[in-house]
């Protein structure tokens, strides 16, 4: 298992204290607010929470596609350099070379007017300097790698006419094609069917084991996150309220969010006849935040020590936005066995 | 909770729905998509009966078949002991007071110029209800019922979240006091969090109105969670009807198996599901024989020729139907 | 593929079929009639003449009769003799084709070549003041009569620099250089319009498409924005602005007839005005069918270009 606190090494992608905000109608709105998280090389690292939280922001801002959003405070670092607010120029040689992304939605995430060849040539050739067909003998090795039948012809085929579930092994074949160091998987699977779901995990899964290439998993079911990741970052509002490694947060959460989420969760063996443990309520809009625990309004625990800004702690060897936990008790409540 | 006597609300018979088939002037000829072929079930008073399946199983167009939202191909609805394809127009309006529908995506199914005011007393003035007070204080009511305050009356969809407005949905649903409200995908787009919220409220109206859901969604614990009774759909059959937790505790049919291996659990740290291989095959051209066959990993002699048929075992509540040949429907004993 | 072009050309000929049989009803209804206005101002002309004129004209048949006439030559290719100068109506068109063509071309060749680039300039920097500025002149190009356009740039130009276009027409065989000053003003005045329209939808359908998910998976794959602009965001957002230039050659059409005029360019426009002041049916009626004809061809080349751009166009028309 890998060291809980932060690595001695400096890590593949270190995120800190990262601010975004955007400029709207109606003045700007910030989106992320205190962001930590970092990932090393090779590493699984899987970033849940609810709607809105901040999790496909936090992708965008790495990757320096924020559109109408900047980076208000804090630093991104690549592999030891800070990329915070570089220039797209510089932007472009990390961008799919170092790290690549696949996007939630497969149906719209491919242009519809050009073969899935012809993308997989172009993304190719946009990091290496090479010939049609050198490019072309890649790109079909490349369809061979994430398990299309019939590569060859495959090739020539427009997305309309690939399912679901072949549309996102393609975007799969796109990210990996200039072996990148680091891979972000943007809920990849949300709109895929449980039995195709199960395939592309797997499929990710084998890739990685061949490349070593890290993983930053944005994903909200626990389901995925059990079977995939080795760290888990979890986000509430626009903050990471808590980190470590899988098997501490899904069966010893500390956070009050995580420990909530993860009983809202109705599993095979849910008994029928009692109410699902909902958390109350709906995250506070981002113009009517909390000024102290962006979790006060939901929260079961919430004392006046609340009102005040919580900061990410070190505790029992995880970090925790909440002052209740403490390393000499860890598990507060006796909670119900979540992991049961 | 389920009386056996009593006749079934829902009684659908040899449902069949095709959609298209070309055959104009200038389309070439192709076959109509399957898209629910042969389905038969019962609906009972006060129960949830669940509906999964992948995409493209037919689940919201067997929804809508016996909500007579379109008309079937062949086959029959029966509800409360009407046919409903024989009902006059008159008839067909008051049935429509019976049986409501909620969608996966509440914003869309509002008029975003509407109040909830007028969002939940639109269907009863459609249907004649009572008088503008008896309408607003029942509105009132209906908010009341499914936890939201009685300010949220004067105020638009847009200023809600989507699970209040799914609560919103759930209230308009039950405004016309129906004895069937068919959920398509209900729960699916909100988060864990507020999906819980949702579930809850849904079974808890449901014990105080004592109303029947068809529930359609593709997260499998979430249908066990809710329905008494579920079913399996694959490529516009059933494949598998058993009690909700039979049929995640001990699936019957190859298919169901699968489907529940498939289920992502947070408490299996790093164990990789064993995915079904393959997709599901298109409605225009459905495999021969047991429609399974090309994905069923125990396929035996024959599934690719002949079709099994959907028999049952037991009764009422614990009645258990699957539609596979190795499956023996004579009791052990 | 064929089969799609096929059928696009069946429904096309389907509506210019519709749209001859209205126009030969709705002709007959301007007031005026034609013997009248042609004979009425010759001294002495009796009611037995006027009869006698009416009758080789065949306007004294039955509606259907003349209707069933005008189809059966129409289908043969012949569009009966002019009532003015009894020469085939076919040849007089065929006269004045080229000339209002050269002006429609022209013309949407300026609204292509400037719209083209103002509207991709306007959607890249939008909501800066360049994109302003355009949007203004843009609402301005739509909403200016073409006409009226002509008339303003006639009088500033020869009001600033003295300068007024020829009088005279000289064809582009006889001399291009001439031709082409001559044509200038018209085809502005008349490209203005497709103009406008052309960047103002290029414009949205370039915004859109350049916040669209496939934009934003090129961009992560560090392709550079001349790459995602002009490859694959260009090409999306052509299909909305073939329809509009679709539509365009429509108005373009229509505005020859007062432009030409205007510019005494002998072309249909003008011939078209000729004939309606002489209520010149046949002549009238061919133009008509004509324009039309070319309205139609232009807009299934649209379509087929639809098919060229977009794969699931042409594969739901092949394969269906
Ligand atoms: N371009 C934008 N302009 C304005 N606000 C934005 C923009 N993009 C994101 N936001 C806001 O930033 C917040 C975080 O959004 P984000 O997309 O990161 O959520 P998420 O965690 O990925 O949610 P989901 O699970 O729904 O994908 C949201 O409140 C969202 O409304
Ligand atoms: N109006 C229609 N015209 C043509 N085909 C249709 C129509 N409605 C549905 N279909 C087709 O019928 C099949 C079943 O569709 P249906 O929407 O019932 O599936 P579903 O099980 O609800 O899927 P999902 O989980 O994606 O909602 C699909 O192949 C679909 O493309
Ligand atoms: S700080 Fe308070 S409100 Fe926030 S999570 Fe901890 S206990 Fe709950
Ligand atoms: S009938 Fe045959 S193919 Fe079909 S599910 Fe049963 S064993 Fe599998
Ligand atoms: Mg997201
Ligand atoms: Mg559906």
């Amino acid at each position: 298992m890998r060291a809980p606190a932060r690595s001695a090494d400096e890590p593949l992608l270190r995120v800190e204290d990262l601010h975004v905000e955007f400029r709207t109608g109606g003045g700007t709105v910030e989106a992320l607010n205190a962001v930590d998280l970092w990932i090393d090389a090779g590493e699984t690292v899987a970033v849940v929470g609810e709607s809105g939280s901040g999790k496909s922001v936090t992708a965008l801002a790495v990757l320096g596609l924020l559109g109408n959003g900047r980076v208000s405070g804090g630093r991104i670092t690549w592999d030891g350099k800070d990329i915070t607010g570089a220039s797209n120029r510089d932007m472009r040689t990390v961008r799919g070379n170092d790290i690549s992304v696949i996007f939630q939605d497969p149906m719209t995430s491919l242009d519809p007017l050009f073969t899935i060849g012809h993308q997989l040539v172009e993304a190719y050739r946009i990091h290496h300097d090479v010939s049609k067909r050198e490019a072309r003998e890649r790109a079909v090795e490349l369809l061979d790698l994430v398990g299309i039948p019939e590569p060859a012809a495959k090739f020539k085929a427009y997305p309309h006419q690939l399912s679901g579930g072949q549309r996102q092994r393609v975007m799969i074949a796109g990210a990996l094609a200039c072996d990148p160091r680091l891979l972000i998987a943007d809920e990849p699977t949300t709109a895929l069917d449980v039995t195709v779901e199960a395939q592309v995990l797997a499929l990710i899964r084998d890739l990685q084991e061949r490349t070593g290439v890290g993983l930053m998993l944005i994903t909200h079911d626990m389901g995925v996150v059990a079977e995939m990741a080795d760290r888990v970052v979890v986000f509430y509002a626009g903050q990471v309220v808590e980190t470590g490694t899988a098997d501490e947060i899904l069966d010893r959460p500390q956070h009050p969010y995580t420990r909530a989420l993860l009983e809202a969760i109705p599993r095979r063996d849910t008994p029928r006849d009692q109410e699902m443990p909902a958390i109350p309520g709906a995250v506070p809009a981002l113009d009517e935040m909390p000024t102290g625990c962006r979790f006060v309004t939901r929260c079961t625990e919430a004392a006046p020590e609340c009102e005040s800004a919580q900061t990410l702690r070190d505790v029992a060897g995880r970090q925790v936005r909440c002052w209740r936990p403490d390393e000499d008790h860890g598990v507060l409540a006796p909670m119900a066995e979540v992991a049961g | 909770m389920i009386v056996p006597e009593a006749a079934p609300l829902v009684e659908a018979d040899g449902l069949v729905k095709h959609f298209g088939g070309g055959k104009g002037p200038f389309t070439p000829h192709r076959p109509p998509v399957r898209a629910v072929d042969g389905v038969s079930l019962t609906i009972r008073r006060g129960e949830t009966l669940g509906l999964v399946g992948e995409s493209g199983s037919g689940k919201s167009t067997l929804g809508r078949l016996i909500l007579r939202l379109i008309e079937p191909t062949s086959g029959s609805v029966t509800f409360d002991g009407q046919d409903i394809a024989q009902l006059t127009k008159r008839e067909l309006t008051q049935l429509r007071k019976r049986m409501q529908l909620v969608f996966q995506d509440p914003f869309s199914s509002f008029n975003p110029r509407m109040t909830i005011a007028q969002v939940l007393t639109e269907p009863m003035v459609v249907h004649g209800m009572g008088d503008r007070e008896s309408r607003t204080r029942r509105a009132k009511e209906l908010l009341d019922l499914v936890g939201l305050p009685s300010f949220a009356m004067e105020r638009y969809p847009h200023q809600f979240s989507g699970g209040q407005a799914q609560r919103i949905g759930i209230a308009r649903a039950l405004a016309t006091d129906p004895d069937l409200i068919v959920c398509d995908e209900a729960v699916s787009a909100l988060d864990v969090s507020v999906q819980a919220q949702v579930l809850n409220l849904l079974k808890e109206v449901q014990r105080e109105l004592g109303l029947s859901y068809l529930f359609i969604a593709h997260d499998l614990n979430v249908v066990r969670y809710i329905s008494d009774r579920v079913c399996v759909m694959y490529l516009g059959k059933l494949a598998e009807v058993a009690p909700a937790d039979d049929i995640s505790e001990r699936p019957q049919h190859p298919y169901s198996q699968a489907l529940m291996a498939s289920i992502p659990s947070p408490d299996a740290h790093h164990q990789l599901r064993t995915p079904l291989a393959g997709e599901i095959p298109s409605p225009r051209r459905p495999p021969s024989g047991c429609r399974f066959h090309p994905r069923c990993a125990q396929s035996v002699d024959g599934c690719d020729r002949d079709e099994p048929e959907l028999l049952t075992i037991g009764h009422d509540g614990d009645a258990r139907s699957v539609a596979c040949h190795l499956f023996d429907p004579t009791p052990a004993r | 593929m064929l089969l799609y072009a096929g059928r696009r050309l069946t429904y096309g000929l389907l509506v210019l079929a519709l749209v001859a049989t209205l126009v030969f009803l709705i002709i007959r209804l301007i007031p005026g009639d034609a013997v009248r206005l042609q004979m009425a101002d010759a001294p002495g002309v009796t009611q037995a003449q006027i009869d006698q004129r009416t009758a080789e004209l065949g306007l004294d048949e039955p509606i259907l009769s003349q209707f069933g006439h005008f189809v059966g030559g129409l289908a043969q290719g012949d569009l009966g003799t002019s009532f003015d100068d009894e020469r085939p109506v076919t040849t007089k068109i065929l006269e004045r084709l080229p000339a209002t063509l050269e002006l429609g071309l022209l013309a949407i060749l300026f609204g292509v070549l400037l719209g083209v680039p103002f509207g991709m300039l306007s959607a890249i920097r939008h909501h800066s003041v360049v994109d302003n500025v355009m949007r203004f002149l843009a609402v301005i190009g739509m909403s200016v009569p073409n006409f009226w356009l002509a008339l303003l740039l006639i009088t500033f130009l020869a009001l600033w620099f003295g300068w007024s276009p020829p009088l005279v027409y000289a064809s582009p065989a006889e001399n291009l250089g001439q031709n082409l000053v001559h044509m200038l003003l018209p085809a502005i005045a008349l490209g203005a319009a497709t103009m406008a329209s052309i960047a103002r939808m290029l414009r949205s359908s370039l915004l859109e498409v350049l916040g669209s998910n496939f934009v934003r998976t090129i961009r992560s794959r560090g392709a550079s924005e001349r790459v995602v602009v002009l490859k694959h965001a260009g090409r999306s957002s052509m299909i909305p602005v073939f329809t509009v230039l679709g539509l365009q050659v429509g108005h373009i059409l229509g505005g020859t007839v007062i432009l030409e005029r205007i510019f005494a360019i002998p072309g249909m426009g003008s011939l078209i005005f000729e004939a309606v002041g002489q209520r010149d049916y046949p002549v009238i009626l061919g133009c008509v069918i004509f324009y039309g004809a070319i309205f139609i061809l232009v807009n299934v080349v649209v379509d087929l270009l639809y098919a060229v751009i977009d794969p699931r166009i042409r594969y739901k028309g092949a394969s269906a």
